[in-house]
């Protein structure tokens, strides 16, 4: 019973060298006590025989063990390079020591000492697994590959073999072959916690959200410090766009490992995606400091600066992560390519992607996020090589996700070159897999939005009248998506005052964390029944001070989170000195643009031509009742084709509406440096985009379903 | 009132769980988890405080959820570990226990055994290092496990014990090496501590407690003993207050001499066998206790071991002797806190490890005063003693004495009966039949030249009824322990010219022995049918065998109706129902053992069915209209073999072990 304190059994010394004995006897007795448990006896053991032969081999090895078993990997380390720094180092030794390199993150000096275990001994399957990891964590995968094979080849019950040729096959993007060695790793071993986790990262991908979860807490439960079923639900969980449920698996793990640079890396991730960059930089920044060699870490510290507009350093961190040797080295490539498309730097921003195509020409994630950035003509190769790349996808176990953005690149690409009749089909292929992977309803959520309307009555706004918070910090621009928020942004935010946050979810995430006296989240509208005065007040000045930590220092903050439309209402009564701008946009013209595009956040209604239909015409009866309930110098509306129209006087009323002095700046947007980070980009950097007005009518008879929910007809057009 | 801030709460929550104030320590937690969140910490400082007011349930729940919120922490999944085997959870416990060496103050003892741990499966050919950990009484507990694993993996099979406890492993068979704690072990492929043995093994609680006894002692030291006590007048009771001081748990479990005074009576010789610091205090007894200091002649547990089972009984704390004489299965007495450890489990007075063991247990926190005056009162009882003037309890009323056995001619047959038994006698008195609707069912399922066992026959009530329905050319075994009605179910038989009906005065069981009848006024009110036979601790001493001795060429029923010692019979009757295949048809009308019994049932092959025939039969043979049994119904179990061939109709199956007859 470990509850009675006793002391430890080492207190018996290991018996001396016998007179007589050997040192490879002496060595034999220590591996024996190693074995059997008797760390502290082995220890000694090779003690003595240090002391009759400085340097010997085998004690520095089984020393370097013995270190590695106590957690003290350095140390470890050290004596394995000992070891292996003598005449009769053998391949287990090398390929002990890649092993525990890899562990520490030390790739390059890992992969030498793996290649010298094989090189020495070719019949090793340890060697060649280890190769295979290093390789694998490289991002070298055919070889990975092809080490791993052989191990599967000569250990073929091993399920440790199969799961990290899984994990190569994984990372190749070959899915159906990664699950096949998955599978059979559990079927060896079915308490195999590292299987589990390793499937329940695959099945995520393959959109099979509920049976990886079940893997994942599997794999959890089977190992409950195995950290990466941890982060692996934590991706699940950010798959679904519940940020909390994420970030309660990551602080599990760092709760009992506080430095794992994975766990550091999502935490500061998923502070990003929060909103919240600040105390994101801070985990960033430790996980580089624990993983100094890891190209993850940088990345994300690079993202985290991007965010916070220090992009020069965060140019830095992208180099350094793409210098870096990491599973999927293009991902840092395409990352610092989409900031320089953010801050407007095109040409370098091109020759990134092209740097990143060269690194993996088989990356959806490459193509989808370069083809945002160039206008295609018809006789364009990128055409024909995504065209292959989708047609190959199915034989190589490409993903549903991959695909996917694949449909949307070319949708875009061929629609830029006219080609209409392929361009939908490849969108209505990519919209239909997005809506597959989705819960939606728009009948109930057209009810929803009704009830809403209902909720905020003439009366209820009277009563709370000003018993919010006075801050008139923040703006919000609100509408529909692709309404020209971001144009509207662009203008307000090139004003000194003014900083653009881009859209921040920090209010529909207060609105979905109020709860009952039961502690369940009351919902809205519902929840508006039951607050107080004292809560409003409270509420905005939450919001206020969540604002103001994204405000460098400017007195105006805009927060452009389109969906914030359905919020028109509440923020009036938490702030009632905030103003709120209402884009609007020709109702087929904005429908068209969302359908064209695969949104980052969640649109839930964009996915299928009636649905966004319908939903359009229920937010525009939300929208026409704020325009009807709230005060005209809180609340007003821009139609989108008169700023296109006149741009200077629809500017100069926007900024008079918000309480401010006109300045020039407004009108010359395009030149802001400051990045643009929405599914907009690249329109805004144009002066004005005129070729968006009225672009549905060419192709109104692939509009069918959407025209007929928006009470349109064929004439009309 | 004046309002705390959570710091002070917080303070004054932990300052009380430190006084032992655990009401005041839960009231402050509660307030500060009101609102149904808070900190891990103050969770588990509320689990410790419900938990150690004897709320084990709702402490396990509380745990449930830290685990699940937190997996990373191993002290939760510890407590959990703990909280569940006192719940009987063997399941989840026993996986859930094998974290005990991931906790801070463990992580050190953890011996880092470089081979696979065994997870249970057969691995013939293989080398299977099993080694002791560290209390000498969990190492007597959990070492009859080794004949166990010895048969399930097939391995070759290496122990590593200490030194103190080597000799009792060596007389344990199944065993092929045996080695010191601390020295070398030869060459082994895969390893196992003695207690992640219930977890490789999938150790349930109907499967405890194994062959009994499971150790022996040393002939000659037994030898010496019977020596050295024999002069001393009987009944020979030793003695253990303290158990090693430096268990966590010492303070909680351990006494004074001096505080088991009140067991000092006439007739009873107390013998000293306390080893350790606390040894002295036998240099002086209580007054009027006449004790035998042993403790300088104990040299080791041989010792403890021969003197255990030359006394009549020991008393003891909870320490490793208990262990021992469960172990030799020998009488003791455990002093127990209000909430044990979880080895014992909640609420009962026996224990499925030992047979042999009573438990008496605080029933308030730190009331020692309780358990010494049951214990007295017992031991009074034992030693032929009037009673000590504190057995507050009264004894209970005797009824109207009703003595003569009433004979009359029933349903089946003429029938002699006891008609102040409750349920069978009764039932024939006013009815002339009883529970008509089983015999209606095994009308359907018995037929000439069959054979039946019938295990629990009563007076022959059923008896006379399966003889004749499988005539002169089959044959009826009947088992009744309990003497009286055992005579009643031979004059039965007699009175109905059956000679084709084997009578058995023993009692089915797991294995051969000897069981207690306890002894019952049967000229009382009673029901004479519903005595069990778990628990008992005096009475007449009858055979216990297991039907597997039984040498019958085929068997078309096996019923059984023993007051909730199904599942041994079944235990001790594998190898009858393996070769036969017979029908079986058991009571089990005790829900806390219904589980246990399905899932045995169902590993043995079958499919059940519930049957609950109402006592009262509108339809009886003597027409008698009133019901005196109300709505009152048995609850049994029949089942078929899953390859048999019959169809069951308009029985509700049994949907799985936690299935209860009455669930929609």
């Amino acid at each position: 019973m470990p509850r009675k304190a006793k002391l430890p059994e080492a207190a018996t010394a290991a018996p001396p060298p016998q007179p007589g004995m050997t040192i490879d006897q002496a060595m034999a007795l220590a591996y024996g006590h190693w074995n059997a448990g008797y760390a502290d006896q082995a220890e000694q053991l090779c003690q003595q025989v240090l002391q009759l032969w400085p340097e010997h081999f085998d004690a520095l090895h089984l020393l370097g063990l013995l270190a590695h078993g106590h957690g003290n990997l350095p140390l470890a380390i050290d004596f394995l390079r000992r070891a292996c720094n003598t005449p009769r180092a053998s391949a287990l030794f090398h390929s002990n020591l890649a092993e525990m390199l890899r562990q520490s993150g030390e790739l390059l000096e890992a992969e030498k000492a793996a290649r010298r275990a094989v090189t020495l001994d070719n019949n090793l399957p340890a060697g060649w697994n280890n190769l295979g990891i290093v390789l694998q964590e490289a991002g070298k995968l055919e070889e990975s590959r092809s080490c791993l094979q052989k191990v599967v080849e000569r250990t073929p019950d091993n399920p440790e073999a199969h799961n990290n040729l899984g994990n190569s096959f994984k990372r190749m993007g070959r899915l159906n072959d990664a699950r096949r060695h998955y599978d059979q790793a559990i079927a060896l071993n079915a308490s195999y916690s590292e299987a589990h986790s390793n499937l329940a990262n695959l099945l995520n991908e393959l959109g099979e959200v509920e049976q990886a979860l079940a893997e994942a807490r599997l794999a959890i439960e089977l190992n409950p410090r195995n950290a990466d079923a941890y982060l692996n639900a934590a991706g699940i969980a950010l798959g679904q766009k519940n940020q909390d449920e994420a970030m309660r698996w990551i602080d599990n793990v760092l709760s009992f490992a506080p430095h794992h640079p994975g766990a550091l890396i999502a935490k500061a991730r998923c502070l990003k995606e929060d909103d919240r960059p600040a105390e994101a930089e801070q985990f960033a920044r430790q996980a580089v400091v624990a993983a100094d060699k890891s190209s993850e870490a940088h990345e994300v510290l690079a993202q985290v600066l991007q965010a916070l507009d220090r992009c020069d350093e965060a140019m830095e961190h992208y180099d350094k992560a793409a210098s870096l040797p990491t599973a999927t080295p293009e991902t840092p490539v395409v990352s610092k390519a989409v900031m320089l498309m953010e801050i407007g730097r095109d040409r370098e921003s091109l020759q990134a992607f092209d740097q990143a195509r060269a690194i993996n020409p088989r990356s959806a994630n490459v193509w989808f996020n370069r083809c945002e950035l160039k206008k295609f003509t018809a006789d364009d190769p990128d055409i024909a090589a995504m065209s292959a790349l989708l047609d190959s996808a199915a034989a190589n176990g490409m993903g549903p996700a991959d695909q996917m953005s694949l449909h949307f690149a070319l949708g875009k690409a061929l629609m830029d070159a006219g080609e209409a009749e392929p361009a939908f089909a490849h969108l209505a292929e990519g919209n239909r897999l997005k809506r597959a992977t989705i819960d939606f309803d728009v009948e109930s959520a057209a009810n929803w939005l009704s009830d809403i309307a209902m909720t905020f009555d003439r009366e209820r706004m009277t009563r709370f009248a000003s018993a919010g918070d006075p801050s008139a910090m923040p703006i919000f621009i609100v509408g529909m998506p692709r309404s020209g928020t971001t144009l509207v942004e662009q203008i307000l935010a090139s004003h000194p005052q003014v900083q653009g946050a881009g859209e921040l979810t920090i209010l529909q995430k207060m609105v979905d964390r109020i709860s009952g006296p039961d502690l369940r989240p009351i919902g809205y509208p519902q929840l508006v029944e039951q607050l107080l005065p004292e809560d409003l007040a409270r509420l905005g000045g939450h919001y206020v001070e969540r604002l103001r930590g994204l405000s460098q220092g400017r007195s105006r903050v805009v927060d452009k989170m389109p969906a914030n439309f359905l919020y028109a209402g509440l923020i009036h009564l938490i702030l009632p000195n905030a103003r709120i701008i209402h884009c609007r946009r020709d109702a087929v013209d904005t429908c068209l643009s969302c359908y064209t595009k695969l949104f980052h956040g969640e649109q839930k209604f964009a996915y299928e031509l009636r649905e966004l239909g319908l939903f359009y015409r229920a937010y525009e009866r939300l929208t026409d009742h704020w325009a009807k309930l709230l005060p005209a110098q809180r609340y007003t509306e821009v139609c989108y084709e008169s700023v296109v129209d006149d741009l200077e006087s629809e500017a100069r009323k926007l900024i008079a509406f918000c309480g401010l002095e006109w300045n020039e700046a407004c009108l010359e947007f395009h030149k802001t440096q400051r990045p643009v980070r929405t599914a907009s980009v690249n329109q805004v950097r144009q002066p004005i985009y005129r070729a968006s007005v009225g672009r549905w009518k060419a192709h109104a008879r692939h509009l069918g379903p959407l025209l007929d929910a928006l009470g349109l007809t064929l004439e009309q057009a | 009132m004046t309002v705390l801030s959570a710091d002070q709460a917080e303070r004054q929550a932990r300052a009380a769980l430190a006084a032992d104030q655990l009401e005041t320590a839960e009231t402050l937690l509660r307030a500060l988890l009101a609102s149904g969140r808070g900190p891990l910490h103050l969770w588990s400082l509320l689990a410790s405080a419900v938990r150690r007011q004897g709320r084990i349930e709702e402490a396990a729940s509380i745990q449930k959820m830290l685990v699940e919120a937190n997996p990373g922490h191993f002290e939760l999944h510890f407590d959990l570990a703990e909280s569940l085997l006192l719940l009987g959870d063997f399941d989840r416990g026993w996986r859930e226990y094998h974290y005990r060496y991931r906790l801070q103050h463990t992580s050190h003892l953890e011996r880092k055994v470089q081979a696979p741990r065994w997870d249970g499966r057969p691995i013939p050919g293989k080398r299977l290092l099993i080694h002791d950990e560290q209390g000498y009484g969990d190492t007597f507990q959990f070492i009859r496990m080794l004949p166990w694993a010895k048969e399930k993996s097939g391995a070759h099979l290496v122990l590593q014990i200490n030194a103190e406890q080597i000799a009792f492993a060596r007389r344990l068979s199944g065993i092929d090496e045996i080695v010191l704690r601390g020295e070398l072990p030869p060459p082994f492929d895969l390893h196992c501590e003695m207690m992640s043995l219930p977890m490789a093994l999938g150790l349930q609680l109907a499967d405890l407690p194994g062959p009994m006894p499971y150790l022996s002692g040393d002939k000659r030291r037994l030898a010496k003993w019977k020596r050295r006590l024999a002069k001393l007048p009987r009944p020979l009771v030793g003695l253990v207050w303290a158990g090693r001081p430096e268990h966590l748990n010492d303070a909680n479990r351990s006494v004074t001499l001096a505080s088991l005074a009140p067991l000092a009576m006439n007739g009873v010789t107390f013998l000293a066998v306390q080893k350790g610091p606390k040894a002295d205090q036998a240099k002086s007894p209580p007054a009027g206790m006449t004790l035998v200091d042993l403790g300088p002649e104990i040299e080791d547990f041989e010792d403890s071991a021969a003197i255990v089972s030359v006394i009549d009984l020991l008393i003891s704390v909870d320490s490793s002797p208990v262990h021992l004489a469960g172990a030799l299965n020998r009488p003791a007495w455990v002093m127990l806190p209000f909430v044990a450890e979880w080895r014992w489990m909640m609420g009962r007075e026996d224990t499925p490890w030992y047979p042999s063991v009573r438990l008496f247990r605080q029933t308030a926190k730190g009331d020692w005063g309780g358990v010494l005056r049951r214990m007295a009162s017992e031991l009074a009882r034992l030693a032929g003693q009037p009673e000590p003037v504190f057995a507050a309890a009264a004894p209970a009323p005797v009824p109207a004495i009703v003595p003569v056995p009433a004979l009359k001619d029933c349903r089946h047959g003429r029938m002699l009966f006891l008609p102040n038994d409750l349920y069978v006698g009764r039932s024939l008195d006013l009815y002339g039949e009883f529970s008509e609707a089983e015999a209606q069912l095994f009308e359907s399922l018995v037929g000439p030249g069959d054979v039946v066992v019938e295990v629990g026959a009563n007076i022959g009530a059923h008896t006379v009824h399966l003889a004749k329905k499988v005539g002169p050319g089959g044959m009826v075994h009947a088992f009744e322990p309990q003497r009286v009605i055992f005579q009643l179910l031979c004059a039965n038989l007699a009175l109905n010219g059956l000679f084709n009906v084997r009578t058995h005065h023993a009692a089915a069981g797991r294995q051969p022995g000897s069981l207690l009848v306890p002894p019952l006024d049967y000229r009382a009110e009673n029901n004479f049918g519903g005595i069990s036979l778990c628990d008992v601790d005096r009475g007449e001493e009858v055979a216990m065998v297991p039907l597997d001795a039984l040498d019958v060429p085929a068997l078309r029923l096996l019923k059984i109706d023993v007051e909730g010692m199904e599942a041994e019979v079944l235990a001790g009757a594998r190898q009858m129902i393996a070769r036969h295949r017979p029908i079986l048809y058991l009571e089990n009308d005790r829900r806390e053992k219904s589980a246990d019994l399905i899932r045995l049932v169902d590993r043995l092959g079958y499919a059940c069915w519930w049957h609950t025939p109402p006592l009262f039969n509108p339809d009886n043979f003597n027409r008698h209209r009133d019901n005196i049994f109300a709505g009152t119904v048995s609850i049994n179990l029949l089942c078929l073999p899953k390859e048999s061939p019959l169809v069951v109709e308009g029985f509700r199956q049994v949907a799985g072990p936690d299935d209860w007859f009455d669930a929609q």
